[in-house]
């Protein structure tokens, strides 16, 4: 099946030229201003290059091509721009926005051809190319999923905390870090970021599979030796996170992971552990786990207490009763239980 | 449509580059033929005096921009070289002479459509 070259002119003598050269090898489709363009650029997949008049009623070219970025669609189809005009500030305004070419009228036909020709087969190769990596980004963000999924199930397995417990942690790490950056737009991220610290903060615990069920399993108070061996669960998931993962996970989910198990007990004032970090020394994914794993352990029932109410262990953490946390990030935590969140309540 | 013998010879007493228009329509005359005759629809739509004399400068040269590029794939080189002047000197505000030019350009263009009427 061929494929499509769209030809956009106000003036028929000139799309009949180009159609001419080109209609044995292409499907050919006109149009005679940029609004038309559009509607069949959106309307017909096959479209392999468009050759585009600058100057034309309704909407003029450099109003296709400022389209063709905002849509994305430039990287995608080559567009080569017709012109009489040899004034540099238009030809360069047409290769900032994308153009990948200049015709220039009158059109010196073997030129065109070879020229439009050559950029149509790169374009093929670059699309066929961005397709395979694409599929490679797929595969490796699925394998990172899946990594994270078998840590998470060992986890549970070790019964250091439950499966509900790692995806209510995802749930509120995800939820907070959005409305932080929302509120505080320094902590801004986007949303496949703030994805990738959810994911991480599924592993926050992963250092406790090491430590021994007498310490971990103890129902009576622990002794502060043992209690030392229980904060070494921060470092020691990182040495795990490091012996299997740091040479085939991504890089950006990797730091995030490493950041949260090291950091995520560590608190404003610096009174957490284990490195005694303070204020924004604390990176903010850390900081974000930090409250919503305080915020499970009060709302989940231990040997020896009952599961707190919601609004009691709302109070607390507001109270300081599970150390200090970022001001900026309680008011968005309050903003969040304001609004009528409740994080999955058990 | 009428016939169109004679066309390409009238044009080319009037300065068209036969052979280079020849180029660019791959040798295919009844093309060439075709497009001499939108020529007159084209010229009528897009005035350039009219707009100059009126004051309307922006269109006068967005006009006379649009002519440039279809005279000059038609091969009419006096219309286009008049026309690329046309442009140059209202670009670089040299009003009085494009618009001495422009009322010459427009007695050789009457005369180059009033040849292709004959054919239509």
């Amino acid at each position: 099946m061929k494929n499509t070259i769209l030809i956009v002119d106000d003036q028929e003598i000139n799309r009949v030229l180009l159609a001419e050269q080109f209609k044995d090898e292409y499907n050919i489709i006109e149009a005679e201003n940029g609004a038309q363009a559009l509607k069949i650029i959106n309307e017909n997949k096959d479209i392999v290059a468009i050759m585009l008049d600058l100057i034309m009623p309704m909407m003029d070219g450099m109003g296709v091509l400022a389209e063709l970025n905002r849509s994305g669609k430039i990287y995608h189809i080559p567009v080569f721009v017709i012109t009489a005009a040899d004034n540099m500030e238009i030809l360069s305004s047409a290769y900032s926005l994308g153009a990948v070419d200049i015709i220039s009228k009158p059109f010196k036909m073997v030129f065109i051809k070879s020229r439009i020709n050559n950029i149509i087969e790169l374009f093929r190769h670059r699309n066929e190319l961005v397709d395979v990596v694409e599929e490679s980004v797929e595969k490796i963000t699925l394998l990172n999923s899946r990594m994270i999924d078998a840590l998470a199930a060992l986890i549970e397995f070790r019964e250091c905390e439950s499966g509900a417990h790692v995806k209510r942690m995802r749930a509120v790490t995800e939820r907070l870090m959005t409305a932080l950056g929302i509120l505080y737009p320094e902590y801004a991220v986007d949303r496949v970021t703030v994805s990738k610290i959810g994911e991480a903060s599924i592993l926050h615990d992963i250092g406790k599979i090491v430590i021994t069920d007498s310490v971990l399993k103890k129902t009576d108070k622990l002794t502060p030796e043992e209690f030392e061996v229980i904060k070494r669960h921060t470092v020691g998931g990182c040495d795990i996170l490091e012996q299997m993962y740091r040479d085939i996970m991504d890089g950006e989910t990797y730091r995030y992971c490493c950041d949260i198990c090291r950091h995520h007990h560590e608190r404003w004032d610096g009174g957490g552990y284990p490195d005694g970090l303070s204020g924004d020394e604390i990176p903010i994914w850390a900081q974000v786990v930090g409250i919503a794993d305080a915020f499970d352990a009060l709302t989940s029932p231990r040997v020896y207490r009952p599961a707190f109410e919601f609004d009691t262990a709302v109070k607390m953490i507001n109270d300081g009763e599970c150390g200090a946390f970022n001001p900026k990030l309680l008011q968005a935590w309050n903003t969040l239980i304001k609004s009528g969140e409740r994080f999955s309540e058990k | 449509m009428g016939n169109s013998d004679g066309l390409i010879e009238d044009m080319e007493r009037l300065g068209a580059d036969i052979e280079d228009a020849m180029h660019r329509f791959m040798d295919n005359t009844a093309l060439y033929e075709k497009m001499l005759k939108k020529l007159p629809e084209v010229l009528e739509k897009a005035p350039v005096l009219e707009y100059f004399e009126s004051g309307d400068l922006d269109t006068a040269l967005s006009n006379a921009h649009t002519i440039k590029g279809v005279v000059g794939n038609l091969s009419l080189t006096p219309l286009h070289d008049d026309y690329t002047q046309i442009v140059e000197l209202c670009r670089e505000g040299e009003l009085s002479k494009a618009h001495k030019i422009a009322v010459e350009t427009v007695k050789l263009q009457e005369e180059i459509v009033s040849q292709i009427k004959k054919y239509m």
